[in-house]
């Protein structure tokens, strides 16, 4: 029972410890590195996969475990270092990180010096009453000025780090339930959520699809000299919250997911008629035919046939190419491949509005709407991941930037003033300042 | 980018190597004049183009040549002329890497400005920049402090005087570079937040195995390492000087190292060639 209380005692040792630590962010270097190596050659989804493999499962592992067991260790040192309140004295000049400096009584100008201080970030604290500080010297030198920034700077560092625990909470959220689906929505149609609406929903999903119900009002985009170049798309929705304005680069909320719009098409309306010439379907093809020349398929039911179709906006015919010279629909043209199996039968141009015959049948395409490519997206680990971004950036900046100085100025019993400063970090840095701020307040005339 | 600033950042430059190198002190206030002075013009020239583009000058690696070496210099003259008024070997170092900079961007790139892409046209990307930028800065002037540390180590060992100004001791030199370490490092996590953040309306989601995510969150980790070293395993001197000037390696290529990746693997690449379209 002893040795095996003594055994997890080691493992615990061993979890908590700066070694494990440096161990875990070299791993980390390593197998990022061998993650970017790879992105040089492959899709960004291989690297999901790759990032989910065991090694990296014992990465993130080890690297929450020491987290945890450094977080724990830390904890009571912290509480005891936030509640020290000595005054860094002349008598501990040995001490590490303490600073003596001598200067001259009479002509030390204190009310410029805790000025300065205050200037600094400092708050001076009342020496005399023997608040705020303490001094454990019962006799000998007092203090005559006091003062004390980022006393609970060390708190920063454990929210840095407690940062990193949520930033795993929101991560496992969001691998369980994240949903992200696209679906390409005319100008006008509404999108109310349900699967068959979705043209394409991410293999990892495995929760509900998330409420989400809006109408597309509006549907525009701007080209950059009429050229495949967005400098403006955006979409306005009709939701149930009001309207609201989707961009790549501004998502709406609608309900329980993010929207934006992605990409930019028309979406043909399509008819179809038998052999006693009877309309017998009328729809809007929702096909990826934007850029210009890209090409789609679709069936019609009861139908054999595979209808190819390309889009031309601003067609024109040059060395039997057909090319668009712009993406301003102003002279538009499809292009139809018609098959019936591997036979093909009708390939050609087709106008607005013109009929093309096959098989008995005519297709006619009248008119053609505005669409996007919309993103719906439900990140519900999200919150958890801002929150602790921001607390890790603030815990960082507290920790290191506002790390705690204690400066203290004493009366020795001879009636000289002794400078003294002890400082978390940089020491050395903050000694020369220190030694800068008494030589200019004794240099000028009091 | 004007000639006029060019010339007085060559001046500021050539001004501090010579007050520190024949230790001339009174060359200092000339050397800070034409650096502030090239700040002035560099700030005027960027408010022009930002003003004809309609958008900061943060996109594509010539504008990130502005901006980089801008907030480089303007850290190096805050730090001359305020509290490290006696660090003319940061300004030594690092006003020639600036003018580098400005060089790399001018004579290799195109510097036409062109207009903003729709994934582009948002204030989180230019905050996103503009942090990338401020931890660049800091970083670059650590880089310039340690390689000085091992410098001035050598000389020493080597039985050479000191230049008569190291008027910081070495050990104020270690600390000070760690100090901007620090600022870095501050400033890479919020560059790192706001990218992440950004990644999320953009693609849906905070976290691409894209390479410049991977390099730069080596980075980060080299950096941390860095930190804990010497914060827990009392690294100093000319140590963690080497091993910072590996680091600084490492955040140089994530910087700018990105545009000679194949192309296609990373979106943060901003050089478009629009005569292809």
């Amino acid at each position: 029972m002893i040795a095996s209380r003594h055994s997890w005692g080691t493992i615990w040792t061993l979890a908590g410890s700066r070694y494990l630590t440096v161990f875990v962010l070299v791993m980390a270097i390593t197998y990022v590195l061998v993650l970017a190596a790879f992105g040089m050659l492959v899709q960004t989804r291989w690297l999901d996969i790759i990032a989910g493999l065991y090694p990296y499962r014992l990465l993130y592992t080890l690297f929450f475990v020491n987290l945890v067991a450094c977080g724990i260790a830390w904890l009571p040192m912290v509480v005891r270092r936030c509640k020290r309140e000595e005054l860094p004295e002349p008598g501990a000049k040995a001490a590490r990180a303490t600073h003596v400096i001598e200067v001259p009584s009479p002509a030390f100008r204190i009310k410029d010096f805790k000025q300065r201080l205050r200037w600094h970030g400092y708050s001076i604290l009342d020496a005399a009453s023997g608040s705020g500080f303490s001094s454990s010297a019962a006799s000998g030198p007092v203090p005559v000025c006091c003062a004390r920034r980022g006393r609970f700077s060390l708190a920063g560092n454990l929210l840095f780090h407690a940062g990193f625990l949520l930033l795993l909470v929101g991560a496992i959220t969001n691998v369980f339930y994240r949903f992200e689906g696209t679906a390409i929505i005319a100008e006008g149609d509404s999108f109310t959520g349900t699967k068959k609406e979705y043209r394409r929903i991410a293999d990892s999903f495995k929760g509900a699809i998330p409420r989400v119900d809006f109408d597309v009002e509006k549907i525009s985009a701007e080209f950059w000299k009429g050229k495949v170049f967005f400098t403006g798309l955006e979409a306005r929705l009709v939701h149930r919250g009001g309207r609201a304005t989707a961009r790549l680069s501004d998502a709406v909320r609608v309900e329980d997911a993010d929207v934006t719009i992605r990409g930019f098409g028309y979406v043909p309306l399509a008819e179809l008629k038998d052999e006693r010439g009877e309309i017998v379907t009328r729809a809007n093809l929702r096909l990826n035919i934007f850029p210009p020349g890209s090409e789609d398929y679709f069936f019609v039911p009861g139908y054999p046939h595979k209808i190819y179709v390309s889009f031309y906006p601003d067609h024109e015919e040059a060395n039997g190419k057909i090319l668009s010279r712009s993406v301003n629909p102003v002279n538009p043209a499809y292009f139809l491949r018609i098959m019936r199996g591997r036979i093909p039968v009708y390939s050609g141009l087709v106008k607005p509005g013109a009929w093309v015959d096959y098989d008995g049948l005519s297709i006619s395409f009248p008119s053609f709407v505005r669409s996007g490519d919309f993103r719906v997206v439900s990140n519900p680990g999200h919150p958890f991941i801002w929150v602790a971004f921001v607390m890790m950036c603030l815990g960082l900046a507290w920790r290191l930037l506002f790390y705690r100085k204690d400066v203290a100025l004493w009366r020795d019993g001879s009636g000289r003033l002794w400078l003294c400063g002890r400082f978390d970090y940089f020491p050395k840095l903050n000694a020369a300042w220190l030694t800068g701020l008494a030589e200019e307040l004794r240099s000028r005339p009091g | 980018m004007s000639g006029f600033e060019a010339i007085c950042l060559a001046a500021a430059g050539v001004l501090y190597a010579a007050s520190f190198l024949g230790a001339v002190k009174r060359w200092q206030r000339w050397a800070l004049i034409c650096l502030v002075g090239g700040l002035v013009l560099h700030l005027a020239s960027a408010a022009v183009r930002w003003g004809g583009a309609g958008h900061p000058p943060v996109f594509g690696t010539y504008e990130a040549t502005l901006a980089a070496s801008w907030i480089l210099l303007c850290f190096v003259a805050l730090s001359v002329a305020s509290v490290h008024h006696q660090f003319r070997v940061l300004a030594t170092g690092a006003v020639p890497i600036g003018l580098l900079l400005l060089a790399y961007g001018a004579s290799l790139f195109d510097t036409q400005w062109v207009p903003l892409t729709i994934s582009e046209r948002s204030l989180w990307v230019e905050l996103h920049a503009l942090f990338a930028w401020l931890a660049f800065a800091p970083f670059t002037l650590a880089c310039c402090l340690s390689g000085y540390y091992l410098w001035a180590g050598r000389r020493h060992r080597g039985g050479a005087p000191e230049p008569r100004d190291t008027n910081p001791s070495s050990d104020v030199i270690d600390e000070l570079a760690f100090r901007y370490i620090t600022v870095g490092f501050v400033c890479h996590s919020v560059m790192f937040a706001l990218g992440s953040y950004y990644s999320s309306i953009l693609f849906g989601t905070w976290w691409r195995w894209d390479p410049a995510f991977s390099l730069s969150l080596v980075a980060w980790f080299l950096v941390g390492i860095y930190t804990h070293m010497r914060l827990f395993f009392q690294w100093s001197g000319s140590r963690a000087a080497r091993f910072y000037l590996f680091v600084y390696l490492l955040i140089a290529f994530s910087y700018w190292g990105l545009t000679y990746l194949p192309a296609g693997r990373t979106f943060h690449v901003f050089d478009l060639d629009l005569s292809a379209l």
